[in-house]
């Protein structure tokens, strides 16, 4: 049976509609919904992450929604001593951003958010603040966020949900994409 | 009088097997086909194949978190938690720990799927055949039992059970791992070829191989008629298989069962124990807690088939005490919880290799390497017992690499491929002893009137010495083929999380010293069969529930012959 057999014959077998993801609901995930970040804390995780992961011949991180994905995270599936802790590094990078630049974060142009980006890494280098950690937190989750979106799955990298095959000796050469999860 | 025959008959069957999983699938295949009416009796909720799957067909951006689970059930539920298949597609088919406490009086992570179709939903699907290499490995290096069979005696229900599974593999000819009935394989990619090559070249006792997975590379018409599909390289298993591609209980077993006609399946069902009858000296039934009811409801049957995963069948037989079997159903020898074994799982190795920069792979082998035992093989060489199997894969790094910096150079490098690594785990046989053993907490109850299971399962010396040989060889062969940025290490992870518990029922020739014949029939009891890992005499390294599965089939042959000749 090939690749496209398979997969009609799947959607005949499951009633012509693949199976909605609310279905999950009725199975026993519990979810917890903690509220841990304003709106104007989404508005600077958004910019950070699009510094982190910028728009370039693909679509960035804001356009992906990694923002969305980081504030679902770190209050759903954090710790909530940890998730508090992320909130207060986010807090004094804005600050510590603002005293450097002159202007808050959101505001400044895209040099300017890179030079306070590379600043707070450095900081957190010489573990000269108390979050020291929280701009690796967020870089992973970013980088995360990114590449497990649809965004980031179908244009940054290259999404087969069925290769129906695993070929080995494929031929690469440097500038083809990686596959996605 | 009267409305009690009527509910003794109503609750009356040919057939009852216990647990529906790996082996309990099959007892109900063969069972039902062979014309009896048969009970399945599962303690968890139904699971139908495809529709029972609700994560199967999700893309990584349709999870709400992404795949991660919630840090507090994490921590409220240490042991699963540890389980590398547990995530957010698959959180539905692990128990929770909270809801199901045992007692670890050593540790043990007893990593457990209550539902229908049990783990086989969630096993590896690695499927290596045993030899006689393993079989006479008890009487040749003077431990546990002798197995009461041997390699000639299950080979055609290997056989058997693999024509109906779907297997693929390469015929390697290796003598203690013998060839099966093969599907295509799947294949090596470059970096494993590579270490393939060199380890031919270096050693004579061993030899890569790819790994032998019960995935449908070539479905045949069995499979086919079954809706059963080829296998479409997704490497989402775990989730439920919506093409049926790989084989489990639900998409493969299960529904040949349903399929005769003969075949009750009830989920939501607590068997407690097994039901006695001094009078007719068998057993007539068991008694079953019913969860929608509350209530516990006997059932009975002529024939008992326990296959309700390895601890969970000790401890079934354990509770099932009468004036007969005072110490436990059939343990007239008192070994029953006893020789408990698993699978070495702690050690592994990795590193990574330069000079396959322009080299790739298409799609997601759910599958891997596999290098078979090649320690005290024919003979014993080293100064430990037994030996490991390893298994692995190679595959270049993902965006979850560490790259410096920020911006779009961090960006451009993880849309790239990152550099080519290699995993390799052990796999070791361990030596089942009366001091590694599981048994029941008469004070503590479950929800469902279970008295809770003790574990005293622990590693012993022989478990240490073939660690650090591992550790060694799998360095050695790593460095011989050239790759660097070795790193081998014992992770010092407790028993179970292999997930590969074995034995306390175990077979053997004497009842003075065993549980169960040569047919998994309990010597004591010829109506109840014991045919999952808890029958298990020794472990062996390859991955055992192929093994559960040729015994199933092969017990349940025998059992309807037997009810034939009035044996039973």
């Amino acid at each position: 049976m090939d690749r496209r057999t398979a997969i009609q014959k799947l959607i005949v077998l499951s009633g012509g509609v693949l199976i909605a993801p609310d279905v999950l609901k009725a199975w026993n995930n519990p979810v917890v919904h903690n509220k841990i970040f304003s709106r104007p804390d989404v508005a600077l995780l958004a910019e950070l992450a699009e510094v982190i992961i910028p728009t370039t011949d693909t679509p960035g991180a804001k356009e992906a929604g990694v923002a969305e994905f980081i504030e679902k995270i770190v209050a759903d599936c954090f710790r909530k001593d940890k998730a508090l802790e992320f909130q207060a590094g986010l807090k004094n990078f804005d600050e510590l951003s603002a005293k450097q630049l002159g202007v808050n974060f959101v505001d400044a142009d895209s040099d300017d958010k890179m030079k306070a980006t590379l600043a707070a890494a450095q900081r957190a280098k010489n573990h000269l603040t108390k979050n020291d950690e929280f701009l690796l937190t967020m870089k992973s989750l970013t980088v995360a966020g990114y590449f497990t979106s649809e965004i980031g799955c179908t244009q940054a990298l290259r999404y087969d949900m069925a290769p129906g095959k695993y070929v080995v000796d494929y031929p690469y050469k440097k500038g083809d994409k990686a596959w996605a999860d | 009088m009267n409305l009690n025959t009527e509910s003794v008959k109503k609750n009356t069957f040919d057939a009852i097997v216990v647990g529906s999983g790996m082996a309990g699938g099959w007892a109900a295949k063969e069972l039902t086909e062979k014309g009896l009416k048969t009970l399945v009796l599962e303690r968890g909720k139904d699971v139908p194949h495809i529709t029972g799957y609700p994560t199967a067909m999700m893309r990584p951006w349709d999870f709400e978190h992404r795949g991660r689970l919630n840090q507090t059930m994490l921590d409220e539920n240490p042991v699963i938690a540890r389980c590398y298949a547990y995530n957010e597609g698959t959180e539905h088919f692990f128990v929770k720990d909270t809801d199901h406490p045992y007692v670890q009086e050593k540790p043990f992570d007893w990593i457990r799927g209550y539902q229908v179709g049990g783990k086989s939903l969630l096993w590896a699907r690695q499927v290596q055949r045993w030899s006689d290499y393993d079989f006479e490995g008890p009487a040749r290096d003077g431990y546990a039992v002798d197995w009461p069979i041997r390699y000639k005696d299950l080979a055609p229900w290997y056989s058997y059970v693999e024509k109906f599974a779907g297997v693929s593999g390469n015929k390697d000819g290796i003598p203690h791992l013998p060839d099966g009935e093969f599907m295509p394989p799947m294949e090596l990619n470059v970096v494993e070829t590579h270490l393939q090559q060199k380890i031919a070249q270096k050693y004579t006792d061993r030899q890569l191989i790819i790994g032998r997975a019960a995935h449908l590379t070539d479905p045949q018409k069995v499979h086919l008629d079954a809706g059963r599909g080829q296998c479409q390289r997704r490497d989402l298993c775990y989730r439920g298989c919506p093409f049926g591609a790989y084989f489990s209980a639900n998409s493969s077993t299960l529904p040949a069962a349903a399929k005769t006609g003969k075949m009750t399946l009830a989920p939501n069902m607590v068997v407690q124990s097994i039901i006695y009858d001094d009078r007719k000296g068998k057993a007539t039934g068991v008694m079953v807690f019913n969860k929608a009811t509350q209530t516990v409801v006997p059932y009975y049957a002529k024939v008992i088939f326990v296959s309700a995963a390895a601890l969970n069948t000790n401890a079934l037989l354990l509770n099932s005490t009468s004036a007969r079997f005072p110490a436990g159903f059939g343990n007239d020898s008192g070994v029953l919880g006893q020789y408990v074994g698993f699978h070495l799982y702690r050690a592994r190795a990795g590193a990574e290799i330069d000079g396959f920069d322009d080299k790739y792979y298409l799609g997601k082998r759910p599958s891997g390497l596999y290098i078979p035992r090649f320690r005290n093989v024919a003979k014993q060489e080293t100064d430990f017992l037994r030996g490991y199997a390893i298994s692995g894969s190679a595959g270049r790094a993902g965006w979850g690499r560490h790259v410096e910096g920020f911006g779009k150079d961090l960006k451009d490098k993880l849309t790239e491929p990152g550099p080519w690594s290699i995993y390799l785990q052990q796999m070791g046989e361990t030596i089942p002893k009366a001091t590694n053993f599981v048994s029941l907490d008469r004070d503590q109850k479950d929800a469902w009137g279970m008295p809770l299971l003790k574990t005293n399962i622990g590693y012993d010396e022989n478990d240490e010495k073939q660690t650090k040989d591992f550790l060694a060889q799998a360095r050695e062969m790593l460095t011989n083929a050239g790759f660097k940025n070795i790193w081998a290490v014992d992770s010092k992870q407790s028993p179970g999380l292999d997930i590969h518990e074995m034995g306390g029922v175990r077979m053997g020739k004497d009842p003075k010293t065993s549980m169960l014949n040569e047919w998994n029939q309990t010597h004591a009891c010829k109506n109840v069969f014991v045919t999952d890992g808890a029958s298990m005499t020794s472990m062996g390294t390859q991955n055992p529930s192929l093994t559960f599965m040729a015994l199933t089939a092969r017990a349940a042959n025998h059992a309807v012959e037997e009810m034939k000749k009035g044996n039973i």
